[in-house]
């Protein structure tokens, strides 16, 4: 769940975030929650930023739908991380929701185009 | 303990978790709140208002604690039939009358006992807690038959009637009375230091399952007849207890599929309340809609119960079961 931040509608980015932890995800093969959080709003100029603890039920929702898979790993310092990385399924679920999004925004930029009088 | 474990600490106190699960999600959170204090000091915050930002931007710990139940507290199918299964197998037992007979009813609750007591051990699922009231079941059945001899020995003493039961016996049931007690309260306890939901999910069958057992028990020569097998008398209230059980199992599979911590509750609620109230109204006969409406508060009340004693167990800082 995002916090309300000034410039857009925080359910558009509620009803988004699945996609975008998805495409991090399957960019970089293998990733965890705090990186992802800190890419997508360093990636949208700071525009994104979530309220950071959501991110990770969220995570949990994608892994109980069989689109991620998570795995603990032991880092150097002994800490444990949990790491994502893609399934099969999380893939073509990503591939539908960018054409998707695709069609979306084409159709939204052709409406939104200004009328000629 | 530092603003982080403090804040940490208040989104466990609220997960309702099975303790693994919350164990992994809280050192998952533990892991992003370091590298996001290391982050910010190195942007050059100081440690305490670094604290703060990071709290601050994880939201409040009410809230992730709900999201994180919704993520995780949401159980397979596989977990919804085996939370269903003992309330299937006393419906099928009253439905074909085969409760009647004691082999048939040890097979039937021996298993149920045998995996609640693996289940204990190897950590609480959330479907072990609809076995529990099961298991729980025999020993309160031969506690309310062991009563007897205590109440002639009570009656002795007080009024000089009867004859008092021999001493071996009063202390045999001293023992048995003392140990079941303890099985239950501790069952209880542990259930409510989780959620108390889940005790209410434990107790669910047992309030109509008592008023049965108190009913049957009151029908003439009631073992004479047990022994006998088929007797019609003992039959009447099967077809009730049967599609009452049959309800407690589609409430248990709900329970455990919904995301909602509301729904679980509401689900048990329903169904103990109003399905309880019409069994026992079925078994009674003629309550009435005030006998009926007294009866559906007496089970709210019950139901409710492990909300006041997990309340109690937070108020008094109790650890949470590790």
């Amino acid at each position: 769940m995002p916090g309300n931040i000034p410039g857009y509608d925080s359910d558009l980015l509620r009803g988004n975030t699945d996609s975008l932890l998805l495409f991090l995800i399957n960019a970089h093969g293998q990733t965890y929650g705090y990186r992802l959080i800190k890419e997508i709003e360093e990636r949208s100029g700071g525009f994104f930023r979530f309220r950071e603890g959501t991110v990770y039920p969220a995570l949990r929702k994608l892994e109980n739908d069989g689109l991620i898979h998570g795995e603990w790993k032991k880092l150097p310092n002994g800490q444990e991380r949990r790491y994502y990385t893609m399934t099969d399924g999380g893939r073509a679920f990503l591939q539908k929701k960018l054409d998707m999004w695709e069609s979306f925004s084409s159709a939204m930029a052709l409406v939104l185009k200004p009328v000629e009088r | 303990m530092s603003d982080v474990s403090a804040y940490l600490d208040q989104v466990r106190t609220h997960l309702h978790l099975d303790p693994l699960t919350e164990r992994r999600v809280i050192s998952e959170l533990a892991t992003h709140f370091q590298e996001k204090l290391s982050d910010l000091r190195s942007g050059g915050l100081a440690e305490e208002e670094a604290s703060r930002e990071a709290i601050a931007s994880f939201g409040q710990p009410k809230t992730i604690a709900r999201l994180m139940y919704e993520a995780f507290g949401r159980g397979s199918w596989i977990d919804a039939l085996i939370g269903c299964q003992p309330h299937l197998v006393v419906a099928a037992l009253f439905a074909t009358h085969l409760w009647r007979h004691p082999l048939l009813l040890s097979a039937a609750f021996l298993p149920i006992t045998v995996v609640t007591l693996l289940a204990w051990r190897r950590g609480a699922a959330n479907w072990l807690y609809s076995w529990t009231g099961y298991a729980l079941l025999p020993l309160l059945i031969v506690t309310y038959f062991s009563v007897e001899p205590v109440a002639r020995t009570v009656s002795f003493l007080v009024g000089g009637s009867g004859a008092p039961a021999p001493f071996w016996h009063l202390a045999g049931l001293a023992t048995f009375f003392t140990f079941t007690l303890w099985l239950v309260v501790s069952a209880t306890v542990r259930a409510a230091k989780r959620d108390w939901i889940l005790v209410s999910l434990m107790l669910l069958p047992l309030p109509v399952l008592v008023v049965w057992i108190a009913s049957v028990s009151r029908t003439d020569d009631f073992l004479a007849a047990l022994m006998r097998g088929l007797e019609a008398r003992l039959s009447q209230w099967d077809e009730a207890m049967a599609f009452f059980c049959a309800t407690l199992a589609a409430a248990t599979a709900l329970f455990m599929r919904v995301r909602r911590r509301s729904l679980k509750a509401g689900a048990i609620m329903a169904v103990g309340i109003v399905g309880g109230a019409l069994a026992v109204s079925s078994i009674q006969g003629g309550l009435g809609l005030f006998g009926l409406l007294a009866v559906a508060a007496c089970f709210m009340l019950f139901l409710v119960c492990p909300f006041a004693l997990h309340a109690y167990l937070e108020r008094e800082g109790r650890p949470k079961e590790a």
